[in-house]
C-alpha cells in the first residue's frame, strides 16, 4: 500500500534526529540498535519504541535485509531523499552517464520517426522521456559536484586522522573514476557532446513539423531549454569541482610521495644498511677543511693578495766560484776503495789515511758502516792503540780485514 | 686599495662564506647575511663559483654549498631523524610539511625512541642512545635545520625542505620508471 505523503512527512518531521542517525548507519541496523536508537532521540512522552518501528515499516522508510535476519536499512527512495537534503550525495559514474546517453539516442530515434509520421502523441510521450533523461544526467552531475566537494571538504579538515597516504588514494580515485570520465564527456571532441549535438537538431527540426500543435510545440521549447541548461551545467559542475578538488590533489599528491618516499627509505635502511641510501650524496655537505682552500687565512685578503699583485725585478742568482767539497763519504766508493785496499791491518789507520779531510764523525760513520756489513773477515787486535785526530784522539784496538 | 667595482667587493662576504664552507644553510631568519646573499646572489654565485665552490639557491629561498667530493657523513643521521618524523606524522593524520615547518618539538615528544622499530633504524644510522639525541639535535643546528628554542626543543628552518627533496629523490630512484598517478 503507497505511503499516505502528509503521513510520512509528519512523522519524518517528528523523529528527524532518528531518521539522521538512521541515514548514517549505510551497513544497516539490527532490531536492538533500531530501539537503542529510538530511546535515545525520543522523549518520555514519544509513542513506544515499537510503534515507532511499525510506523517506520509502514510509511517505507525502513524494511528487512534481504540476507539478514531482524536487521533494516532505509529504503532507496528515503536514502535519496535525505542525501539530497543532507548535501550528501552519491556519486554518479561516467558509466551510468553514458548509460542515460545511449537511452536519449533511442528516444531520438523514436521522436524522429515519430515526426516523420507526424504522430503527435508518440512525439510527445518521447518527449517526455527524453525531458526526464536530461533531469536525470543534470542531477547526477550536480550531485557529483556536491559530492566531490563535500569529499573534499571531508579530507581538508581530516576529523578521522587519515593519513596522508590514505588521503591521497581517496582524491586520486574521485578524480580517475568520476572527474577524468566527466572531462571526457564535456570534450567537445568526443562522443557525448556529438550525442547531444544530435539531440538538439532534431529538436529543432522535428519542433517545424509539430508548429501548429501549440502545446506540442512548447514542449519542444522547454526540451530544448533544458537540454540547453544541461550542457552549461555540466562543464559548470566539472569547472567548479576541478576548482575545489585540484589544490587538495596536487597537495596531497606531493605529501603522499614525501611520505612514501621517507617510508621507502626507511624499509630499505632496515635490509640493506644506511649506507645503501647513499644519504651523504643526495645531502651533499661539504666538508670544509678539504673544500675550503682558502680557510686558513682571511677569504678576502688572500683574494685582494693576490688581485693587486705586481711581480717586480726577479733577484739575481749569486753564482759562487767553487763549489764546496762534499762533506761525506759516499758509502759505494768507500765499500770500493776497501775492497781493492784488502787485506787492511788496522781499519781506523786505513781510514785517517784514505780521507784525511773527513772530520771525526765521518770517520767513525764510515768505520761503524764497514763493521755493519762485513764483507770480509774481521780480527780485532790484543792491544789498544791511540789515534790523533786534528780535534781528536780516539782509542781503540785496531781491526784487522782479511780478504775472503 | 681594491678598485670598486672588484667581485670580491660584496657585503658581508666573509661571514657568509664562513657559514656557507661549514656547510650551513642560510636562509631569510638568518637577517643581513641571508638579505646580502640574495641581493647579490648572481655575483656571490660568478665569484664562489671560479673558486671551487657550487652555491645553490634553493626554491624555497635558502642558500647552501653543494659538496663534490669530500662529503659529511652526519647527513644520514640527521636525514634518517626527519624521516622517522615525517612517518611518524604521517600515521597520526598529521598534514607532514604544515606540521614539520610549524610546529614546536621537543625531545620528550619525539617518537624516535618510543617504538623498537625507529630504534633500529637509529641505531643503524649510528645514534644508538637517547642521550645521542642531544648531539644530533646541535648537528641539525649546525646545518642550519633546525633553530632551537631551549636545550630540549626546537622548530624547523625552511631549509628543512632540503630533507623533503630526498625523499621524492629516494621515491624516484626506487620506483624508478614505474608509471605516477595520473595527474590533473
Amino acid at each position: 500500500m503507497a505511503a499516505n505523503p502528509q503521513g510520512f512527512f509528519r512523522f519524518a518531521a517528528n523523529n528527524y534526529p532518528l531518521l539522521q542517525d538512521l541515514f548514517h548507519r549505510r551497513e544497516g541496523f539490527t532490531e536492538a540498535d533500531l530501539r537503542g536508537l529510538i530511546a535515545a532521540t525520543t522523549t518520555d512522552s514519544a509513542p513506544s519504541p515499537t510503534y515507532i518501528i511499525e510506523q517506520l515499516l509502514a510509511l517505507g522508510i525502513i524494511e528487512p535485509i534481504p540476507d539478514a535476519t531482524a536487521t533494516f536499512e532505509l529504503t532507496a527512495p528515503v536514502q535519496n531523499l535525505l542525501s539530497y537534503l543532507l548535501r550528501e550525495h552519491r556519486l554518479t559514474s561516467a558509466k551510468e552517464i553514458q548509460a542515460h546517453l545511449t537511452d536519449l539516442d533511442e528516444l531520438r530515434a523514436e521522436l524522429d520517426a515519430a515526426s516523420q509520421q507526424n504522430l503527435g502523441p508518440q512525439a510527445l510521450r518521447a518527449l517526455n522521456d527524453i525531458s526526464q533523461l536530461i533531469e536525470r544526467i543534470r542531477q547526477g552531475s550536480h550531485n557529483n559536484r556536491e559530492a566531490i566537494i563535500g569529499e573534499v571538504i571531508q579530507l581538508k579538515s581530516n576529523r578521522g586522522r587519515r593519513s596522508a597516504r590514505e588521503r591521497f588514494e581517496i582524491i586520486n580515485r574521485l578524480w580517475t573514476r568520476y572527474l577524468e570520465p566527466m572531462r571526457d564527456l564535456i570534450d567537445v571532441k568526443k562522443a557525448m557532446d556529438a550525442s547531444l549535438d544530435d539531440l538538439e537538431r532534431c529538436l529543432l527540426v522535428n519542433a517545424k513539423t509539430f508548429a501548429i500543435d501549440g502545446s506540442l510545440s512548447r514542449e519542444f521549447s522547454r526540451c530544448r531549454a533544458r537540454l540547453l541548461r544541461l550542457r552549461r551545467e555540466m562543464t559548470e559542475d566539472f569547472s567548479e569541482s576541478i576548482r575545489e578538488i585540484e589544490p587538495l590533489y596536487r597537495s596531497l599528491k606531493r605529501e603522499s610521495e614525501l611520505v612514501r618516499g621517507a617510508s621507502l627509505a626507511l624499509e630499505k635502511l632496515d635490509r640493506s644498511g644506511v649506507a645503501s641510501l647513499q644519504l651523504p650524496e643526495l645531502m651533499a655537505l661539504p666538508i670544509w677543511r678539504v673544500e675550503g682552500l682558502f680557510s686558513d687565512t682571511s677569504l678576502e685578503s688572500y683574494l685582494a693578495g693576490i688581485k693587486g699583485y705586481e711581480p717586480g725585478q726577479p733577484q739575481p742568482l749569486i753564482e759562487t766560484a767553487e763549489a764546496p767539497p762534499p762533506e761525506c763519504i759516499l758509502p759505494s766508493a768507500l765499500f770500493a776503495s776497501l775492497a781493492a785496499a784488502l787485506p787492511v791491518d788496522d781499519l781506523l789507520a786505513w781510514l785517517l789515511a784514505e780521507y784525511p779531510e773527513a772530520g771525526v764523525g765521518e770517520l767513525v760513520r764510515a768505520y761503524g758502516r764497514i763493521f755493519l756489513r762485513p764483507t770480509s773477515a774481521m780480527q780485532f787486535a790484543g792491544e789498544e792503540r791511540c789515534y790523533a785526530l786534528p780535534d781528536a784522539t780516539l782509542i781503540a784496538r785496531p781491526l784487522r780485514l782479511e780478504k775472503v | 686599495m681594491m678598485p670598486a667595482s672588484s667581485p670580491f667587493d660584496l657585503p658581508k662576504l666573509q661571514e657568509i662564506f664562513d657559514e656557507l664552507r661549514r656547510g650551513r644553510h642560510l636562509c631569510a631568519a638568518d637577517g643581513e647575511l641571508y638579505r646580502a646573499l640574495r641581493d647579490n646572489i648572481a655575483a656571490f654565485q660568478d665569484l664562489f663559483g671560479r673558486l671551487g665552490f657550487r652555491l645553490q639557491a634553493h626554491q624555497r629561498d635558502f642558500f647552501y654549498f653543494r659538496g663534490q667530493d669530500s662529503l659529511r657523513p652526519q647527513a644520514s643521521r640527521m636525514a634518517v631523524f626527519v624521516f622517522i618524523l615525517i612517518e611518524s606524522l604521517s600515521d597520526q593524520g598529521e598534514p607532514v610539511v604544515d606540521t614539520l615547518m610549524t610546529r614546536t618539538f621537543t625531545l620528550a615528544d619525539l617518537p624516535h625512541f618510543k617504538s623498537a622499530r625507529y630504534r633500529a633504524y637509529l641505531k643503524e644510522a649510528g645514534v644508538p642512545k637517547e642521550e645521542d639525541l642531544h648531539g644530533l639535535l646541535r648537528q641539525l643546528e649546525r646545518f642550519g635545520f633546525i633553530q632551537r628554542n631551549t636545550e630540549s626543543s626546537f622548530t624547523f628552518r625552511t631549509p628543512a625542505y632540503r630533507f623533503f627533496d630526498v625523499c621524492i629523490d629516494i621515491l624516484n630512484r626506487e620506483e624508478g620508471s614505474q608509471p605516477q598517478e595520473q595527474s590533473p
